[in-house]
């Protein structure tokens, strides 16, 4: 619908065109290279841990969804085993 | 064959390093620092890019064990550190950032069209770069990624854990923001 608009309307058309020279322009900063701070390879190679299998690119969100599930089952767990833990101190 | 005799080398190394040699990912370490920095400057601004930028080899060390080759060693860096980059973006908030100006910027600039038009092409690399600071880290990181390293609306989604449209949304607005900057600025 808003590419229908698009192709009859001057002002968006001449938005579009603006937004695009910018990202044209910006797409010209790819050639440069800020370069690392001096040090930096020999903090990075005092710094490493074991090697592990975990995959770095699992989003925040997923970390967060499983240590939030992980908590809740130990919750529920702990939960289980006060009830049940009642339930036999009634029975003696 | 030089190129080609670089790629072997570094896939070499990569094979060591899977299998737990440090030294020869010391030696990966040395030859990316600058483009995994350059990355994590743009995404988080400079104050944090050195974390970011170690946090991210750290990470990829860690995970190399698990690296298939399915894409180039450097797009998987990349990614490793846009989700560094996302991951601390909260930290990043709370910095007030240094001008990435009083940085050292290597460009390959073309001075063939004169001195003129060159100063002009600084001052307006100079300016995208102060305008692209001001941006939110979600609108900053969407823009880079899609502006600056042309990946897809998918990828950029993906990488950032948002849906396809709030990509799209975040990177208009940030054009927009980054062309209000401009004219404000001139």
């Amino acid at each position: 619908m808003f590419d229908r608009h698009r192709e009859v309307c001057l002002r968006c058309q001449a938005e579009a065109a603006q937004l695009r020279s910018v990202s044209r322009d910006i797409g010209g900063l790819d050639d440069e290279v800020v370069r690392a701070p001096g040090g930096f390879h020999t903090q990075v190679m005092a710094t490493l841990p074991q090697q592990d299998a975990s995959d770095p690119r699992r989003p925040l969100v997923m970390r967060l969804v499983v240590r939030r599930a992980v908590v809740a089952v130990v919750v529920a767990v702990a939960m289980l085993a006060a009830i049940l833990g009642r339930r036999v101190r009634r029975k003696e | 064959v030089t190129s080609r005799r670089v790629q072997t080398d570094e896939q070499e190394l990569i094979e060591r390093s899977k299998a737990g040699d440090a030294d020869a990912f010391g030696e990966l370490v040395w030859r990316y620092r600058d483009t995994v920095y350059t990355l994590a400057v743009r995404l988080v601004g400079p104050d944090l890019a050195g974390d970011v930028a170690q946090e991210a080899l750290i990470r990829a060390w860690r995970a190399m064990p698990r690296f298939r080759g399915e894409a180039a060693f450097s797009t998987w860096l990349h990614r490793i550190t846009v989700n560094t980059a996302w991951t601390l973006r909260k930290r990043a908030a709370r910095h007030d950032a240094q001008p990435l100006d009083e940085m050292v910027v290597d460009t390959t600039l073309d001075h063939s069209t004169g001195p003129e038009k060159a100063g002009e092409m600084i001052e307006l690399r100079a300016g995208l770069r102060r305008a692209i600071e001001q941006l939110t880290p979600g609108q900053r990181a969407v823009l880079v990624l899609r502006d600056v390293y042309g990946w897809s609306h998918g990828e950029v989604a993906r990488e950032l854990g948002i849906s396809h449209t709030t990509a799209k949304v975040r990177l208009h607005r940030a054009r927009k923001r980054v062309r209000t900057l401009l004219e404000e600025a001139s």
